[in-house]
């Protein structure tokens, strides 16, 4: 794991990709802090984590386009694949690698706060943390994606449009929701439709039809069980399911100065999943 | 050393591999022939861990690459069809990563390099960035990559493909050295690539195992016909038909025509027909003088595109 996060975070500052996004991150957090801190006069640093959410994703596609991309581009990942380590810890080398660099430009953009402090600017200290242990969470997430993107195509340039794609969504999702209609009827729609898509997914990887079937048909079950014994239930369901699966909504907790432990919970776990998903989409490969 | 059961893979609907199954003993320096897309690199790519098979398994001094892949990767040192460098890295940090990936103790690390850039020469480039070196070089640090962390069995895929003929030589010496004191497995279409390191020659086409046996056997036994070589001067229709005709001759051709006025003719004769004396009779009645006539040497070339099929298929 060490052999491979040190080849990593070495790549990234041999190719201008590092240095890339680093430059994209610091200009960033600095017009924007150029804003509220020195033209607005605030010294709410929170503001300056609330306002890059969106614009950071089109810097981490800079880290992670590459991470599975170029190896298999370039065939080294024949070299990783039969060296006797861990396909596990081939990832998370990467994964790790992909992180520091995101931390080392947060760490860097710490400054800020700190100079605004310096220069007397009452910086709600605590908002401000948490606004930072949010962003980190929140990158976590978001790189991890990236990762699971890149390890399932060749091409790079596929890969960052792809991740930029998906992460609009993700980012967009809670809009969405709102916008669709909020009948019940509408959600019951949706969840069916979901529950066929889970069990072709199912399909695929096992190729079993008795399993399929009997996920789909218990999944609808319930589902419209449900619809006529609770139906208080599907009231407003489409928004409280995106609400409460949105990457965004939670991390404005943590920069308003709401430090909910669950929400820290939810994005590790979150991370934990897609990384896994990533091993598995490599180690399914070997398979097809 | 390694035990291949059973073997089979498919690529979707596609089988690239049937049923292979062979085993090689511990020192045994084997060729793996066959044409394009004959399935030697999906092989490959199974024994060493990278593609799983679709059946069947394959052993390793006893372990299985499937169920202890750490176990079982450490002792195989692997040279893909196309080596897998990172091109912005230096050689020397390339094979330094290796050595970590391969879990060399930090203590040998620096000898080890030296050594095996020593072995297969690439001792003066190792400062300069990989990219920026020739592709016989890529190759060579292709190979010091599958010998670093001393495996004991090497599998090398199509190791001189792509090389000047100098750089082939140099890499067949240099195959040979290893030959000595490792397990080998070489894949290759060219024949004479395997034909002079190789125990054992393991013939495959189309996913199956087509034959298998030393080099100097094939030849006895899978040639059945000989072939003359023939340069004879005169008209091109009446050379060939008279020479068709001739008693004991199964087919004759003409090759090429290299010198004005005569033609190359190649001849195959019936088993154990000595034709010799009829072409030198009918050429000199006929008044066609014979300016080349030689025996051509079996070699693993006609064997293998006879048990391959393919010979067949180009003169039909
Ligand atoms: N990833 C893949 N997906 C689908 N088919 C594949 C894949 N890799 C190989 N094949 C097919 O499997 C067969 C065997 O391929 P393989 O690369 O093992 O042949 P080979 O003997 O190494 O040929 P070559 O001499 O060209 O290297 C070929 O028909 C090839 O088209
Ligand atoms: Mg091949």
């Amino acid at each position: 794991m060490r052999a491979v996060y040190l080849k990593e975070l070495r790549s990234y500052f041999t190719t201008p990709l590092g240095y890339v996004f680093m430059a994209f991150m610091l200009v960033l957090f600095g017009i924007y802090f150029m804003l509220y801190g020195l033209i607005y006069q605030n010294a709410d640093y929170s503001y300056v984590l609330d306002a890059v959410t969106m614009l950071i994703l089109f810097a981490l596609p800079l880290l992670t386009m590459r991470m599975f991309s170029e190896e298999m581009k370039n065939k080294t990942d024949q070299l990783l694949f039969t060296s006797p380590v861990k396909i596990w810890k081939i990832v998370m080398g990467k994964y790790l690698a992909a992180l520091t660099l995101f931390t080392l430009a947060l760490v860097i953009t710490m400054f800020q706060p700190i100079a605004l402090s310096a220069l007397g600017g009452s910086v709600p200290i605590q908002k401000v943390a948490g606004g930072y242990i949010g962003f980190f969470l929140y990158g976590c997430c978001f790189t991890a994606i990236g990762m699971l993107i890149s390890s399932a195509t060749e091409n790079q340039l596929v890969a960052a449009i792809a991740s930029i794609g998906v992460f609009m969504l993700i980012f967009l999702l809670d809009g969405i929701a709102t916008m669709l209609p909020s009948t019940r009827a509408f959600a019951l729609g949706v969840i069916i439709i979901a529950v066929l898509i889970v069990a072709f997914l199912i399909y695929r990887a096992v190729r079993d039809i008795y399993v399929t079937g009997i996920v789909g048909v218990v999944g609808i079950g319930a589902a419209v069980l449900l619809f006529f014994f609770v139906p208080s239930l599907y009231d407003n369901l489409l928004v409280n399911v995106a609400d409460w699966c949105s990457l965004v909504i939670r991390y404005s907790d943590f920069y308003t100065g709401v430090f909910d432990f669950s929400n820290v919970v939810f994005y590790v776990s979150f991370t934990v999943f897609i990384v896994f998903l990533t091993i598995q989409v490599i180690e399914k490969r070997r398979w097809s | 050393m390694i035990e291949v059961k059973n073997l089979v893979k498919r690529y979707g609907n596609h089988l690239a591999l049937d049923n292979v199954s062979f085993t090689i003993e511990k020192g045994e320096v084997v060729g793996f022939l066959g044409p394009n897309g004959a399935g030697k690199s999906t092989t490959m790519n199974i024994i060493t861990g990278y593609l799983s098979s679709t059946e069947g398994e394959v052993l390793v001094d006893g372990l299985s690459v499937l169920d202890n892949p750490e176990k079982a990767k450490q002792k195989i040192g692997y040279l893909p069809e196309i080596p897998p460098l990172y091109t912005d890295m230096t050689v020397n940090e390339y094979l330094s990563f290796v050595c970590d990936l391969k879990k060399v103790p930090m203590s040998q690390k620096a000898e080890m390099i030296t050594r095996i850039t020593k072995q297969v020469r690439i001792n003066d480039v190792r400062k300069r960035l990989i990219r920026n070196l020739s592709k016989g070089y890529k190759q060579r640090v292709g190979i010091a990559q599958a010998l670093i962390g001393q495996p004991e069995l090497l599998i090398l895929d199509e190791p001189t493909v792509g090389l000047d003929p100098k750089q082939i030589t140099e890499v067949r010496d240099l195959i040979k050295n290893l030959s000595e004191d490792h397990t080998l497995i070489i894949s290759s279409h060219i024949l004479a690539e395997v034909q002079a390191v190789c125990d054992r020659v393991i013939i495959i086409n189309r996913g199956r195992i087509v034959a298998e046996d030393t080099p100097d056997n094939l030849a006895k036994t899978a040639v059945k016909s000989n072939k003359l070589e023939l340069r004879i001067k005169g008209s091109k229709n009446d050379v060939l038909n008279g020479i068709s005709q001739l008693p004991g001759i199964k087919f004759a051709e003409i090759v090429r025509i290299r010198e004005e006025g005569a033609v190359d003719v190649n001849v195959e004769t019936e088993e154990e027909a000595d034709v010799r004396e009829a072409i030198f009779n009918f050429c000199s009645e006929n008044h066609y003088p014979i300016l080349m006539m030689k025996t051509s040497e079996v070699n693993l070339e006609d064997i293998f595109l006879q048990i391959t099929g393919e010979r067949e298929a180009k003169r039909a």
